[in-house]
């Protein structure tokens, strides 16, 4: 098996990143989750947040991932994610109005809103918001 | 004989279907290859999700709580209630048998039902065939146009369907839909959908499953549900391009055909009238 990993990173519209790397911090289910080459197979839920990879080149790629899964496979790791950006792409403005939208909605109707997408909306918008800025 | 006047007309008139025609052909076919393009592009994530939905699901079939809150979609729901179908059909005419085959499909299939059933519709002329039928019809999605089609718009159809059956109004789900196989040639066809078939293969219990196996397919479940919507709706819109392209393609011929036919009686009709007026010439003189 070979020492580094093929990184993929596909959304339902199109394949957004296919690179080979030698490390890959993502955000997991339950924290952030490192992998690195001869990882055992492994199927894990991500979360909205940055994601880093090196590549063989040793540059660092940063990607942001919304809720998916992560397969580790042999010498693969897909992530499979409704949505992903680079962290230059971030409209700023648009997030800023998105994490407003969905506080609203969380404060104001409670009893009618769909709480589980309104706060994931809220999510993706605060990572969007921090990461977005760094760059 | 048509007089002269009549078949200039006819001519002129022919001639601007032709040009009509073929400019729907040539928009049909530019749209056609957009769709294609986004159909091709979603491709690898279709695959992989349904890679690992075949990977994981063996679990469930052993034991139907592994996969957490997805589990009641994988059960039939109870008998009595109706079958709900999704039948998708276009918005707009013009697109040759496209919206006529998938209606006798879905009429085939209607046929082979013993219970009761309900309609989510897609597509004006699909609409339009349910209430000239008297089908019953659940709910017309018209927000949902599939000119604009996207993964989200797919995830609320989805979403449509899988509260329904959840909230046991509907016993099970088809997908009546048009399979796009290539420029020539594209399928009606009825697919199951929900209640989701357990693959018998064994999980592969090599896999380490984060933060767990109920937590992972119950996310996992609904998104294949919508990559299966969003591919059904990717695929009719392809496919009532690649018709309309090819109708329009026949009917500009077809003009091309017209107009030729029309031009030679015009031509023979003037011919004869200039003989005829001719001869009385002629004979008049000779009268003389």
């Amino acid at each position: 098996m070979s020492r580094t990993i093929q990184l993929r990173i596909v959304s339902p519209e199109r394949v957004l990143l296919e690179v080979e790397v030698v490390s890959v911090r993502f955000p997991g289910a339950d924290g952030a989750f490192g992998v690195l080459p001869r990882h055992a197979a492994m199927v894990s839920l991500t979360e909205p947040g940055l994601l880093r990879a090196r590549t063989v080149a040793g540059e660092e790629v940063e990607f942001l991932v919304h809720d998916g899964f992560a397969e580790v496979r042999g010498d693969r790791l897909t992530v499979l994610t409704r949505s992903a950006e680079r962290p230059e792409e971030v409209d700023l403005e648009r997030a800023r109005r998105a994490a407003e939208r969905a506080r609203a909605r969380l404060r104001n109707d409670r009893a009618r809103v769909d709480l589980a997408r309104a706060s994931a909306a809220l999510r993706r918008a605060l990572v969007r918001e921090k990461y977005g800025r760094r760059s | 004989m048509a007089n002269l006047r009549d078949l200039r007309q006819r001519i002129t008139s022919v001639g601007n279907i032709e040009k009509i025609t073929r400019a729907m052909e040539m928009v049909a076919t530019t749209k056609l290859r957009r769709f294609q393009d986004k159909a091709v592009a979603a491709k690898p994530y279709t695959g992989d999700i349904e890679d690992l939905v075949r990977r994981l699901a063996g679990a469930v079939a052993a034991d139907p709580a592994a996969a957490g809150d997805a589990a009641p979609l994988f059960a039939a729901g109870a008998a009595g209630t109706p079958r709900a179908i999704l039948f998708v059909g276009s918005d707009r005419g013009l697109c040759g048998a496209y919206n006529s085959n998938i209606q006798r499909r879905l009429e085939e299939h209607l046929a082979g039902l013993e219970q009761p059933f309900t309609l989510y519709v897609i597509g004006r002329k699909a609409m339009e065939h349910a209430e000239r039928c008297g089908h019953p019809v659940a709910a017309y999605l018209e927000d949902q146009p599939l000119e604009k089609v996207s993964f989200a718009s797919a995830a609320a159809v989805s979403a449509v369907l899988v509260g329904a059956f959840r909230a046991g109004e509907v016993s099970a789900v088809d997908l009546c839909f048009t399979r796009f196989l290539s420029m020539m040639r594209y399928e009606p066809v009825v697919e199951p959908f929900l209640p989701i078939l357990a693959p018998a293969a064994a999980a592969d219990a090599e896999t380490i499953l984060e933060p767990g196996g109920p937590e992972v397919l119950g996310r996992l479940i609904p998104k294949f549900l919508e990559t299966a919507v969003y591919h059904a709706l990717l695929e009719s819109i392809t496919s009532e391009y690649a018709s309309r392209r090819f109708a329009m393609s026949n009917a500009t011929d077809a003009a091309g055909e017209m107009k030729k036919e029309i031009t030679r009686t015009f031509n023979k009709v003037r011919q004869q009238k200039i003989t005829s007026e001719i001869l009385e010439i002629v004979s008049g003189a000779e009268a003389l």
